[in-house]
């Protein structure tokens, strides 16, 4: 079954829209319920930081990945070495 | 200058004497969990690099498969260790000179709240146990209170002696408050079962009459 190289986006993207409600949300809290100390703050500011490269990373990283190109599903893309195991019993 | 904290929905005068999390030992333990996880990635980054040539074709289709499980692995890690950092943030045990607030945050949709005044402490006992315990110091605080909430547990507070001595000590200084009389009452009340006893927490002090007043005569 051939697909198309982008299809592999969608599980991706489904899981960054529900990742970023998920931070959306775990930030407001922290935000509403730390007692807008510092720790809470900078640890959602770190949060963000961190989230915000762990993107662009992935963002330039597939920059050169060519979407439109297909690929086949369910069949080992690693060539696996032949092996020629001679048994005594086919002599 | 040391500054007060604060929290929402604080009583006029009411001031807090302590402010708890959990021992900082218990959040060393959730960081060197996830930087174990994190590690995972970085192996399987250099497996792959070493073994295939899979990050060598930036265009092939390995290559896209391969960054976006590395990506998405390290958006989920570092969710789930916000989320560990914000459980064990927000659950905070507040001790005022009036109440006692427990605030539990179990997950992230997930957050109790309870409080109880003070005067309703009936006992305090606090325990360390086990090796790590005793030697960072830190363990339960377990308030038995005459409400419905019945007991509040700080759990794995650092110098847990203190703490029980600090509840303690606000325990007498709102009796010198109150006065044997209104604390013995109030026994009576909670003893028998009553959910609110009928008497005033604070009951204003006897007002001293006007300099010259006349002291009003008693008919026998």
């Amino acid at each position: 079954m051939t697909l198309s190289l982008w299809f592999l986006l969608i599980p991706f993207g489904l899981l960054f829209v529900v990742w970023l409600v998920l931070s959306s949300v775990a930030i407001v809290k922290m935000l509403r319920f730390g007692f807008v100390s510092r720790p809470a703050v900078v640890s959602s500011f770190i949060f963000v930081i961190f989230a915000v490269a762990v993107l662009v990373g992935t963002t330039v990283s597939l920059r050169e990945v060519d979407w439109t190109a297909n690929f086949e599903l369910g069949t080992p893309s690693v060539e696996l070495p032949s092996v020629n195991i001679s048994s005594p019993f086919t002599r | 200058m040391k500054i007060q904290p604060t929290f929402p929905n604080m009583l006029p005068d009411e001031r807090v004497v302590l402010m708890l999390h959990r021992h900082g030992f218990v959040a060393v333990r959730i960081a060197l969990l996830y930087f174990m996880l994190a590690l995972v990635p970085v192996a399987a980054w250099l497996l792959l690099g070493t073994r295939t040539d899979i990050f060598v074709d930036v265009t092939s289709a390995g290559y896209a498969v391969a960054t976006m499980l590395l990506s998405a692995y390290a958006l989920v890690w570092g969710l789930l260790f916000f989320v560990s950092w914000l459980n064990y943030y927000l659950d905070v045990w507040i001790i005022t000179n009036e109440r006692i607030i427990n605030i539990t945050q179990q997950r992230l949709f997930h957050r109790i709240v309870s409080e109880q005044k003070l005067y309703r402490v009936q006992d305090v006992t606090w325990q360390i146990e086990g090796v790590l315990g005793n030697l960072f110091k830190f363990g339960n605080v377990t308030i038995q209170t005459a409400g419905e909430q019945g007991k509040f547990t700080f759990e794995h507070i650092p110098d847990p002696e203190s703490v029980a001595k600090s509840v303690m000590h606000l325990l007498e200084q709102i009796e010198n408050q109150m006065g044997a009389s209104t604390m013995a009452k109030m026994d009576g009340d909670l003893l028998e079962g009553s959910a609110t006893p009928n008497v005033k927490p604070r009951p204003e002090p006897p007002s001293t009459p006007p300099a010259g007043a006349v002291p009003p005569s008693v008919k026998l």
